[in-house]
């Protein structure tokens, strides 16, 4: 019996650590954006994005045509959905201009607060909602506090592998320690708390 | 007979050899980036990006956006396509 626990326990631990991988951790998070964020001013403004962005494209684009194809992304349903809708000439590949485009849509998505820059906890709630999904019902491509709190606890739900309805410290790993601590003050990390913290970095309230 | 074979063996390894010193070296930045695994996630934003409600007018670059100092960058090509896209 003993031998079974210790391998369901071992079977738990595993789990958790493969579903920690999923969502970035804090450190992991703080170093990608020191990389778009350069000159360390706490903010990726519309140029840095932009410059990144070039980038990316120019390291995708395997076989430097100025043209990313199909065969350069490593597509799963969701990404081959955006590469399609943005594909604008529906020439089945993304020149530069169309990538830049939905990568602008993309950045002010990530500016929530419309401050136009993107600041660290902007950041990493657009890094958590990439994996997530978002809220959008008023369709117009910017998150507002009523969809934040709906897309946070879709963060919550995804993070919460145990399903106690809080998170542990292992599961908000994407916290740094300051920001866990600041939102377990009065309580357990419950779905509300979580929206709480990054409203409270955003609008101050 | 060998002299020529020689030759010419020597000739398509420096021209081989200065092939990828030169490609190395154009920007050794940009080929760091090549270097790592870009995502599609990475490049098409993931879940946030399969839900955008629809293609949007691109967002003006403003003039007075901040200058980076990012050297990860090609920064040439980069001014050139930005250039072209104001035209």
């Amino acid at each position: 019996m003993n031998r079974v626990n210790r391998i369901v326990t071992l079977f738990c631990i595993g789990a958790v650590s493969c579903l920690a991988a999923t969502l970035p951790d804090a450190d992991e998070l703080a170093s990608d954006f020191k990389l778009l964020d350069p000159d360390e001013s706490k903010s990726i403004y519309a140029e840095e994005w932009d410059q990144h962005a070039f980038a990316l494209f120019q390291a995708a684009d395997a076989n430097g045509n100025q043209q990313l194809e199909g065969v350069e992304i490593d597509f799963d349903s969701e990404t081959e959905d955006t590469f399609s809708r943005a594909d604008i000439n529906r020439d089945g590949k993304l020149d530069i201009d169309e990538f830049m485009q939905l990568r602008r849509t993309l950045f002010t998505i990530a500016d929530i607060n419309r401050g136009d820059f993107i600041n660290e906890v902007e950041y990493t709630i657009f890094r958590l909602l990439e994996i997530v999904g978002w809220e959008d019902h008023n369709h117009n491509n910017r998150i507002n506090f009523s969809e934040l709190r709906e897309s946070m606890a879709k963060v919550h739900q995804h993070a919460d592998f145990d399903d106690s309805g809080d998170l542990s410290a292992e599961e908000a790993s994407f916290l740094n320690a300051a920001d866990f601590e600041r939102a377990t003050a009065d309580g357990p990390l419950n779905a509300q708390a979580l929206y709480a913290l990054f409203r409270f970095h955003l609008a101050g309230t | 007979m060998k002299t020529k074979f020689i030759s010419l063996s020597l000739l398509i390894a420096t021209l081989g050899f200065t092939g990828c010193k030169t490609t190395t070296a154009s920007n050794p930045a940009l080929m760091k980036l090549a270097s790592a695994d870009i995502t599609a996630q990475q490049l098409l934003g993931g879940k946030i990006g399969s839900q955008i409600a629809s293609a949007e007018e691109p967002t003006e670059i403003r003039a007075n956006d901040k200058k980076s100092r990012m050297s990860s960058v090609d920064q040439r090509a980069y001014r050139s396509w930005k250039k072209a896209n104001r035209s």
